[in-house]
Formats: C-alpha cells, structure tokens, sequence
C-alpha cells in the first residue's frame, strides 16, 4: 500500500527556514487535535498523536481514515498556504470541512 | 553619557535567549531595537498583520521537504525494485518485541525511521532523508538508545507481523537539496 507522506516535522525544523522546534511542535498539535476531534484518524493516527510530537514526526495516509485522505488531499494545501507558524486559523479548516462535506 | 536604551538593553537579552527565538530573528541586530514596535515592522504589513512572505514559509517549507522526499523515493525504488522481492517500509516506528512503540529514556520520545528495505522477511536497508546541512545527531543518537532499550522491531503495516532490524544494521543519512 502505498505511503503518502501530506507533511513532516523535519521539514519545517531543522530543515525549514524560519521555524522553530516549538512552531513545528505547535503546527503539528493544531493540525493533529483537529483531525483527531473530526474523527478523521486511523487507529494508527490516534496511536501517533497518543505517543507525541517531536522532530520525528509525520502526518501520513496510514494515520488517517478514508474520510481523511480525501480531505487532506483536496484541502490541505489550500489551507497550508493561508496559514503562518504563528497564525493557524482551524476556523478556515472548519469551514473547507463544511465544504467538503456539503459535495 | 549615552542613555542607556532599548538597544543596550536588547542586547543583553537577545545574547541570553537567542537560541530560543524564531529563525527569522536572527536577521535581526540587538543595536537596531530602538523600540519593539519598530522591531516588530519588517515582520508585518500595514494593517498590523503578519508579512505574506513569513505566511508563505510553511508552504515553502514543506514543498522543499516533500521535493526531497520525492526524489529519495525515486532513488530507494530503483536501488530495490519490488520485482526483485524488495519491499519498503515509511514511516514506521521502532517497537519492542510485543510491539509496544518504545520511547527514548532521555527525549521521552519515539524514534520513526523514513524508510526501511526489507526482503524475504529480512530488513536490509534502514534510510534517514534530510537536508544537505541538517544535523540528525540527535535523531541517531535517540535510534541507538532506543535500540539498546529493546526497539528493535517495526511492523509490516500489510501483514501485521513484527520484523527484526539486525543487530548490525544502522541507518544511513542520505541528503538532497
């Protein structure tokens, strides 16, 4: 089966430019508690989020349900570009989450 | 006598704290904090909010992570083609032999390895995927205690099963632009 990593840790920190460990920390918690509070999580994605976010964190297709993947694969971009490590907006993914189920 | 302002006072704390503040202030020179506000203008734009280019960097960030990963996966996929029995593994963490995720003693955290290579059952390649300049010291370093604490296994995400990483097998670092 194959993997579709959606993003890492390490992309941002230590690779990224202009982040810190505690940004990335802070975006990957966001992005994971919203995904966990719409149920959108594989038991391997709760069994993740359960053991913690540090540097060797990552957000793949194995994480998610079905309903997940379909939406982080139309939504996730658009929401990533209108966001800023110290501005995440989850009302924005609670609104491309309406959309999403409205079609 | 010069007054002794923001900038004298910036500095002092700037050198204490420097480690701990975002990337993009270390463009910054404590000498040229007058004010906070004027410290904070390259950053935002004239309504107050955060600069477009600091809110197009975790796109940036990520496209440039997901480029290598890319090309890392081309390459892995060609050294060991699926026709000759390879079969790969990502993202996948390191467990104990009852599958419990086994955290480092001294981060508190668990070690997930990129990609693993296995074949007839046996893991033969372990690979790392960074950067050209990132340090993964401390990543290998949390891999070899974890190992030595018994997080020695990972799990075939189609089967089920646990497989052993041999003893003697260490993970490699390999870097793209």
């Amino acid at each position: 089966m194959e993997t579709v990593v959606y993003d890492k840790f390490s992309w941002h920190y230590p690779e990224g430019q202009n982040c810190t460990y505690n940004e990335a920390k802070r975006y990957f918690f966001i992005l994971m508690s919203w995904l966990k509070k719409q149920e959108l999580l594989s038991e391997e994605g709760l069994e993740s989020f359960d053991v913690g976010i540090d540097d060797d964190f990552s957000i793949n297709s194995h994480m998610l349900n079905n309903k997940g993947n379909l939406f982080l694969k139309q939504y996730y971009d658009k929401w990533m570009k209108k966001n800023s490590y110290s501005d995440l907006d989850t009302n924005l993914l609670d609104n491309m989450y309406k959309e999403f189920e409205s079609k | 006598m010069m007054p002794v302002g923001f900038a004298e006072i910036a500095k002092k704390v700037f050198e204490k704290t420097s480690k701990e503040l975002p990337g993009f202030a270390n463009k910054l020179k404590p000498e040229s904090i007058r004010s906070f506000s004027e410290a904070d203008k390259p950053f935002k734009n004239k309504e107050g909010k955060i600069n477009e280019t600091r809110k197009s960097q975790i796109e940036a960030n990520r496209n440039d992570g997901a480029e290598r990963e890319l090309k890392a996966k081309g390459d892995i996929q060609k050294e060991f083609p699926e026709e000759k029995g390879y079969k790969i593994h990502s993202e996948v963490y390191l467990r104990d032999s009852e599958g419990r995720i086994v955290k480092d003693d001294e981060t508190g955290s668990a070690r997930r390895i990129d990609y693993l290579v296995s074949k007839d059952g046996e893991i033969v390649k372990s690979y790392e995927i960074t950067s050209k300049s990132a340090s993964k010291e401390a990543q290998i370093g949390k891999e070899n205690r974890i190992r030595e604490n018994g997080g020695n296994y990972i799990k075939d995400r189609e089967t089920g099963r646990l497989m052993k990483i041999p003893e003697n097998l260490k993970t490699e670092i390999r870097r793209y632009n």
